[in-house]
């Protein structure tokens, strides 16, 4: 049905470890530290395993930062991190030393910055295969279930989700996130086609 | 609709007017970063007019701005129409923006969070709409919230009486110096102090002369602390225990032997001593040579032992543990 070839799969994970690279170097300007981004995997799941992924079937809490776009095709892309990750990376980037139990008001709004600047690069990558502009909103944070945040909606079972692994390292630390895509099948096929257009271009030979 | 609702009933004025009564920062710029729109929120709190700043570019208007975080979202707004958000934490208070203090003639800096928003005109033209919120008061809560929450562990870790460290911090402390002294092949010291014939001293002076007593050692023996890594604690009613990082067996007993003498100078009259007309401490220690040890525990009990031997022979002296005794 709808999957991903391996070129089509290889395509977007070069494409997507660019643009967070970028996302990384803003980073590593802002806190003054080298910043590493990378992204080793992608998969496309439905809202239900990803959604399972996420919260661990229900068993931990999520922290997403979420901005709709809109272009040849339109969805919502979201960061999501265990909060105990958020916390982790927040505070990483802030220096503050004394552990509250939950990310306080002005610790959400960095991490909906951080969100912003990743998400911004991740929906860059969709211009450069598409050559074209993505429209795209102010990010917002939520704190919840990983269900909550990806809108499990058992009418729309259908609706696919690109997954993706993203690895952040700083202060010698590893820290691991999810990078999702949600949209509905019309726009994956857009998705899939301006992929292979973009194939295309740069491996005329190779042209699906 | 009606159509005296719609929209475009209102007038480039009248939108100035609503521009100008928000209770938030709004600046536009054009595509070649001038300044359109500077509404009155900012012209109060900078002291600065929208006649005077209008028409100018941002790097005229804000030069140390240049290269800034600000600056790179207003690009990526002009160049590729993406919103930014810009949080207090990570990027302070960028403008220079103030709030009279009242009374005094000072004023403080806002803190700022800020919106940079990418607007396309009908032709096509882009323009940048930046959103500048008050966060100040978010920022004193936080502070405030820190800095209780500082005090709470600080608390946590404090002998309620003597104000030094007590058993749980101890505790906490020895793991790590053990740890650290059996990575890096230190030696690391463990001085257990107590109070000879304490009971009578309460009981000839009373218990609230009994809790000054406890102070004055206490405060006395943190003074004489050589180095940021030592640590006194309280270890138990008249017990006190001293960690002592990268200080060996011979060294440990030198400080001790100091130790007594600063308790001695205290001239503390105990009449219910049967070895001195002073309060007198016996110690015991042990020592932990080139990181070779089991554990914490041990070396907690190697102390202990020798302190009870201080005190069998006949109190008021140190004792060092070593191996082959028991």
């Amino acid at each position: 049905m709808y999957q991903l070839t391996e070129l089509q799969q290889d395509a977007l994970l070069e494409i997507f470890n660019m643009s967070v690279g970028r996302a990384a170097a803003s980073m590593s300007d802002m806190i003054q530290e080298t910043v590493d981004m990378s992204v080793p995997d992608i998969q496309l799941l439905s809202r239900k395993a990803a959604g399972d992924i996420l919260d661990l079937q229900g068993k931990r809490r999520v922290c997403s930062v979420a901005q709709e776009f809109s272009g040849s095709f339109s969805g919502e892309a979201m960061l999501m991190f265990p909060e105990e990750n958020s916390l982790e990376i927040v505070r990483l980037m802030l220096g503050s030393s004394i552990p509250l139990a939950r990310l306080t008001e002005l610790e959400q709004d960095a991490m909906n910055e951080v969100g912003n600047i990743i998400l911004n690069s991740c929906i860059s990558a969709f211009a450069d295969i598409f050559q074209e502009q993505f429209d795209t909103t102010l990010p917002q944070i939520r704190v919840g279930s990983g269900m909550e945040a990806v809108g499990f909606d058992i009418t729309r079972q259908d609706d696919k989700v690109l997954f993706l692994h993203i690895h952040f390292g700083f202060h010698q630390r590893r820290i691991e996130g999810y990078v999702v895509f949600l949209m509905d099948l019309p726009s994956f096929a857009n998705l899939r086609h301006g992929i292979d257009r973009f194939l295309g271009l740069i491996q005329p030979g190779n042209a699906a | 609709m009606n159509a005296s609702y719609h929209p475009l009933s209102l007038d480039w004025n009248t939108l100035l007017q609503i521009v100008d009564a928000l209770g938030i920062g709004v600046m536009v710029f054009s595509d070649d970063k001038r300044l359109l729109i500077w509404n009155r929120w900012l012209a109060r709190h900078s002291e600065l007019g929208a006649e005077e700043m209008c028409g100018r570019t941002f790097s005229e208007l804000f030069p140390n701005l240049h290269g800034s975080r600000v600056e790179a979202a207003i690009d990526i707004a002009l160049r590729q129409g993406y919103p930014s958000f810009l949080s207090q934490s990570l990027n302070k208070a960028p403008f220079d923006l103030n709030t009279p203090l009242g009374g005094s003639g000072g004023s403080t800096r806002i803190q700022q969070s800020i919106q940079v928003v990418p607007i396309r005109g009908e032709q096509g033209q882009r323009y940048c709409l930046l959103q500048v919120n008050d966060v100040t008061a978010a920022v004193m809560r936080e502070t405030a919230l820190r800095r209780q929450a500082e005090e709470l562990a600080q608390h946590s870790y404090q002998d309620a009486l003597t104000g030094i460290a007590n058993r749980r911090r101890f505790n906490e402390k020895l793991d790590e110096e053990f740890s650290r002294a059996a990575l890096e092949n230190r030696p690391l010291s463990l001085l257990m102090l107590d109070i000879d014939y304490f009971k009578r001293y309460n009981a000839s002076y009373g218990q609230l002369r009994g809790d000054q007593c406890l102070q004055q050692i206490a405060r006395r023996i943190e003074r004489s602390l050589r180095k940021p890594g030592d640590l006194i604690a309280r270890y138990g009613g008249e017990e006190f225990v001293l960690i002592l990082p990268d200080t060996d067996g011979p060294s440990a007993r030198k400080y001790a032997e100091r130790l007594m003498l600063l308790i001695a100078e205290l001239g503390l009259s105990n009449p219910g001593s049967d070895v001195s007309d002073l309060v007198t401490l016996s110690i015991g220690i042990a020592t932990l040579e080139h990181g070779v040890g089991q554990e914490p525990s041990s070396l907690i009990m190697a102390a202990d032992l020798a302190l009870y031997r201080a005190k069998q022979q006949g109190r008021a002296r140190i004792a060092v543990h070593s191996a082959d005794q028991p």
